[in-house]
């Protein structure tokens, strides 16, 4: 599995200017939505199914990343979509620190292992600090998305 | 002071497999100690006090692991360590959590 078999990148946000966890959630799962990649119907139930998740421990794993996600019935496979804040949000993570780069996950409930590779393809990249520090760096979509075909190829390390 | 090592196995007991909430709980206690802590699945070595590490073990449920532990509250790291695995982690294995 690769990062751009379930990245989205249309829906990848390269600026994203929000104030709170919340707020960048809710625009990462509208851009999902808009690039009609969820259903208009079900974008209340993922995101409150996402801030659902934050409450049994934030996914603001530390280093200023965060992994925002939730298995849900309405996608077949699994679906996900990056944003980086540039000024950093409060995540309250495990660090204490602020998030600059959110990758948001949604997986099918019925495949917890497309979920576990999803999150283990993900955690694989964002340990490598080239990668997480190109990921800052970089100003455009066509940025991100040329970045995680590199990390995809291993051209990275 | 003589290097403690201790081992032992652990199996995922989890229907979801080590998905993050594990992983986290995993990695807040491996660093309440000072030992190393190491987790082994085949070949691959992790360090048991970074959830991104752990996470890309990539285990899933009924995956044997085997901890590893150098220094000197090895002993009691596996322990503890240990009871979690078995414990199930007291965590949820709904189908909205991960």
């Amino acid at each position: 599995m690769k990062l751009t078999d379930f990245v989205v990148p249309e829906a990848i946000l390269p600026d994203l200017r929000v104030e709170s966890k919340e707020e960048a959630i809710r625009q990462m799962v509208s851009s999902l939505c808009t690039n009609g990649k969820i259903e208009p119907d079900d974008e209340e139930g993922i995101l409150s199914a996402i801030l659902k998740r934050e409450e049994l421990g934030s996914t603001g794993i530390g280093n200023g990343v965060a992994v925002p996600h939730t298995k849900h019935p309405s996608v077949t496979q699994l679906v996900s979509t990056v944003a980086l804040v540039r000024d950093g949000v409060d995540f309250a993570s495990l660090d204490g620190e602020p998030v600059h780069i959110l990758f948001l996950l949604i997986s099918p409930p019925d495949r917890p292992g497309d979920h576990l590779r999803g999150l283990e393809n993900i955690s694989r990249h964002l340990r490598n600090p080239q990668f997480c520090s190109f990921l800052k760096q970089a100003k455009a979509n066509s940025d991100i998305v040329d970045l995680l075909r590199e990390a995809d190829d291993d051209q990275l390390e | 002071m003589r290097e403690n090592r201790v081992q032992g196995p652990v199996t995922v007991d989890l229907e979801n497999g080590l998905h993050l909430v594990p992983c986290s709980r995993i990695a807040e206690l491996a660093s309440r100690f000072d030992c190393q802590i190491r987790i082994l699945k085949g070949d691959l070595e992790v360090d048991a006090k970074t959830i991104l590490d752990l996470m890309t073990l990539e285990a899933t449920c009924g995956e044997n692991l085997v901890l590893a532990a150098s220094g000197i509250d090895a002993q009691e790291a596996v322990y503890q360590l240990t009871k979690l695995f078995t414990s199930g982690f007291e965590v949820s294995n709904g189908s909205d959590v991960g």
